[in-house]
């Protein structure tokens, strides 16, 4: 309560009244801001599950880019190495369901929900501080996933595959590794989202592994308009496909939508209903 | 308590689960939808000069198409939660414990514990595919009737759907002896509905070396005899696959019960 006076003081000597207070009171909002931040990343630091699944994304893209790439060797498939990152993304999206939905889901795995949000009881801060540290954690993981992948793939090909005989990479290859990156960083946000809404973590998997990974080859089997689905859309960031209706731009725009629509729904639902 | 008694205690328990009740609804609503669609498709193919048909108009398969995925999941998300349902923590108000002290105190013999879950797995997940498998043909067969003859043969037919049904029943078993080793539902679940997807960890371990077809769902996957031309090829053959698949269940259930036995839960 003491910070709060001090910044209100800080920020209003001498002016109008009516802009000094609401001057504190953003600078309160934005203090509070950042604590709720702080204290969600201690959490996760401390949480096994948080960090276990990010080791074990990381870990799963390494391996993978050790498999395709012997794979291909061992089988002379002409494959640019892209081809081979961007095979290993769709299993990584197993892993950063996980990463994903793990901040919001294991606070309801027992009673930690009501003791956070006693601690920030302004919920929509709460909300903030949860998404904003299921981001960075969800791009951390990403982006080490496809650093891991990237490499073991290079390694691979360098030490045992016959350089000369390698296909061109494209010119676009740093793009699409970014767009990986940015992928999958998508998908975790879309699954921190989704547990906005169920909650608990087990559901919230199953809806998003059927979302994600079940229902978009057997609709693509059946219709067009399977790529509207936020993975198949937002795939076009890597896979160096093109689609009909959509580039790798507004795919991205198309899983950005998905991830707003659902969070709307997950942070009015987090804010009005009861815990 | 006895045995009888403790089996009927875990369908009681097992049928209040939301979950289970999801993963029903899942199974069928799911097969029937797949099964509707795969029907408009066969339709509008046997419309189509005899040159440019892309499949043998059959009801059977399209009742049959969505097996392998939908009805696995189910299946899968049966198993685990029947045991991970145990371990997790309940509400504050009801004392923040977990289910399996209670369990515990009310059948001590962890052996008859465990045995009772597993006949209710396999007994739901059994019903599930004796109430979906025959549906969905029966389903296709009803909005197909005036096609021409089935491509695939009524023996064949049978067969296949009782593949299906100790694929469904082998893979609720493993799920469920999982989970009971790992004594959460997270890591089980979304590892095994890979698997059941496109992105099958397993699938990818076949291409490195052969011996990956004989981990259970890959021994298993020829149970469904699809036509060669529909699937990813190789694997072990329907009969051996189904008693590697089995072989695997069975012995998963052994350790995860000989496990769940002497630990401390």
């Amino acid at each position: 309560m003491s910070d709060r006076s001090r910044t209100a003081a800080a920020l209003s000597p001498g002016s109008a009244p009516g802009s000094g207070f609401v001057g504190a009171m953003m600078s309160t909002m934005m203090s509070t801001l950042v604590s709720a931040l702080a204290a969600e990343f201690r959490k996760l630091t401390t949480l096994p599950l948080a960090v276990g699944s990010s080791i074990a994304t990381v870990a799963l893209g390494g391996v993978l880019g050790v498999a395709f790439a012997l794979h291909a060797i061992r089988e002379s498939v002409p494959a640019t190495a892209m081809e081979l990152v961007a095979a290993a993304v769709p299993y990584l999206v197993v892993g950063i369901l996980l990463v994903g939905a793990t901040p919001v889901g294991h606070e309801y795995a027992g009673r930690q929900i009501r003791v956070s949000i006693t601690a920030v009881p302004h919920r929509g801060v709460f909300v903030a501080a949860k998404t904003a540290a299921a981001l960075v954690w969800s791009a951390g993981t990403a982006t080490l996933a496809m650093v891991a992948n990237v490499a073991a793939v290079w390694v691979i090909r360098q030490s045992r595959g016959d350089a000369a005989a390698l296909v061109p990479e494209p010119d676009s290859w740093l793009l699409q590794v970014l767009g990986a990156a940015l992928f999958l960083t998508l998908v975790g946000l879309l699954a921190h989202a989704m547990t906005l809404v169920v909650r608990h973590l087990v559901p919230t998997l199953v809806i998003m592994m059927a979302l994600t990974v079940l229902l978009p080859p057997v609709l693509a089997a059946f219709t067009e308009h399977a790529r509207w689905l936020p993975t198949q859309a937002g795939a076009l960031l890597f896979s160096g496909e093109s689609d009909a209706v959509l580039n790798p731009g507004t795919g991205a725009l198309v899983m950005v939508a998905w991830i707003v629509v659902v969070g709307a729904v997950g942070t009015v639902a987090m804010v009005r209903r009861d815990v | 308590m006895t045995p009888v008694r403790a089996v009927r205690a875990e369908f009681g328990k097992a049928l209040s689960l939301p979950a289970v009740w999801i993963a029903l609804a899942v199974t069928l609503g799911g097969t029937a939808a797949i099964t509707i669609l795969n029907v408009v498709f066969t339709r509008a193919d046997a419309a189509l000069p005899a040159a440019e048909q892309v499949y043998d108009a059959s009801a059977f398969e399209a009742g049959f198409a969505a097996m392998p995925i939908i009805g696995v999941v189910g299946a899968i998300i049966v198993g685990v939660v029947v045991m991970s349902s145990e371990y997790a923590a309940a509400q504050t108000e009801a004392g923040g414990a977990r289910q399996i002290a209670t369990s515990l105190v009310a059948v001590p013999r962890r052996g008859v514990l465990f045995a009772s879950k597993a006949i209710v797995v396999a007994t739901i997940v059994l019903a599930s595919a004796l109430v979906t498998i025959p549906g969905s043909i029966g389903l296709a067969t009803l909005m197909l009737q005036d096609l021409p003859t089935d491509a695939v043969p009524a023996v064949d037919a049978v067969w296949r759907s009782v593949g299906a049904t100790v694929y469904w029943l082998c893979m609720g078993l493993i799920a469920f002896a999982i989970t009971a080793l790992v004594r959460s539902g997270i890591v089980p679940l979304i590892v095994l509905i890979a698997n059941s997807s496109l992105v099958s960890f397993t699938l990818l371990l076949t291409n490195l070396t052969p011996l990956a077809n004989w981990l259970p769902d890959m021994a298993g996957r020829n149970l469904f005899g699809f036509p060669p031309d529909s699937v990813v090829p190789g694997g072990l053959d329907a009969v051996p696959g189904g008693i590697v698949m089995a072989a695997w269940a069975a012995v998963l259930l052994v350790i995860a019960g000989i496990v769940f036995a002497r630990r401390d839960a």
